[in-house]
């Protein structure tokens, strides 16, 4: 049997709109999974609530076959990268490297410009050099998913380029759940794709369900 | 709050003990409702790193608790009150 978390039965509600319709959707270890969306359809709602930041009106949420609250109540399952920045200023970005159970020197000889901050707080980065770090670090970190909100925002093209390439080759060990408003780089490297529309995921199968679907034109 | 019953410990002396606890109890729960929203937005990098939010807030509220028995034990020895 593959991998995977399944949630299901996904009721959220803000006052009388209904962001989240009875949501069903799976997503597999050793799969790249890409979710789209306009802004507001819930896409980031959906993901604060598999992480247990937000408590849905309902929600039916396992792996394996287990059930959980969230995905963190199993160690080592999950980890996420959310759209802002969130680490801590003042930790040393060697200290954060460790902190995430990545050996140093192997983290900096497989990506060579962070060395030049490795003495840095975190605080005196730039913004973009934060983000491609946090999208980094989430990325090489030991879990068995990764969820990653918008990893290819604020960030450079050659960077761009450096994160599709290793989800890609992350993918042969870990399950990977991304979105992002770049959706030509999701449509690119995902292995599954879907739409969240009028609360409920829509199966992508090619460009023009999108077209079809109205995200794009 | 912790130098506030410090002072008033001083002030009042041994009496005051049993209330200047639960002074510190409350400013120590709402010292870590404060944090917590403040630090908000940190919260999955420790959530990454495997220490969930309760252990983080049992984490603070201890080592305020910690330190504010130092203190307190520091001025008795001190103070000899």
């Amino acid at each position: 049997m593959k991998e995977s978390i399944k949630i299901d039965s996904v009721f959220l509600n803000f006052r009388e709109h209904k962001v989240l319709r009875g949501i069903s959707f799976e997503f597999y270890k050793n799969k790249v999974t890409g979710i789209l969306g306009r802004n507001g359809c819930g896409k980031s709602c959906f993901l604060k609530i598999i992480t247990g930041q937000l408590k849905p009106a309902s929600k039916h949420l396992s792996y394996q076959g287990k059930l959980l609250d969230n995905l963190y109540k199993e160690s080592g399952l999950i980890n996420y990268l959310p759209q802002h920045e969130f680490h801590p200023k003042s930790i040393q970005v060697s200290k954060l490297i460790q902190l995430y159970g990545l050996e140093l020197q192997g983290f900096i000889t497989q990506y060579p410009f962070l060395e030049k901050n490795i003495n840095l707080k975190f605080s005196d980065l730039s913004g973009g050099e934060k983000r491609i770090l946090e999208v980094l670090l989430v990325m090489e970190a030991d879990t068995k998913f990764t969820i990653l909100d918008e990893p290819f925002s604020h960030i450079m093209p050659v960077h761009v380029q450096l994160v599709k390439d290793r989800i890609q080759a992350l993918s042969a060990k870990k399950g990977i759940l991304i979105t992002d408003h770049q959706y030509q780089n999701v449509v690119e490297i995902s292995d599954s794709l879907f739409l969240l529309k009028d609360g409920v995921f829509k199966m992508v199968k090619e460009e023009e369900d999108l077209r079809f679907n109205g995200y794009i034109r | 709050m912790s130098l506030l019953t410090f002072l008033i410990f001083l002030q009042v002396g041994l009496g005051s003990l049993t209330l200047m606890f639960w002074f510190k109890v409350i400013t120590s729960a709402l010292a870590v409702i404060f944090y917590n929203n403040l630090k908000a937005k940190e919260l999955f990098f420790y959530l990454n790193i495997g220490i969930g939010k309760k252990e983080l807030s049992s984490f603070l509220l201890l080592m305020d608790f910690i330190s504010w028995f130092i203190g307190i034990f520091i001025l008795i020895k001190l103070c000899g009150t």
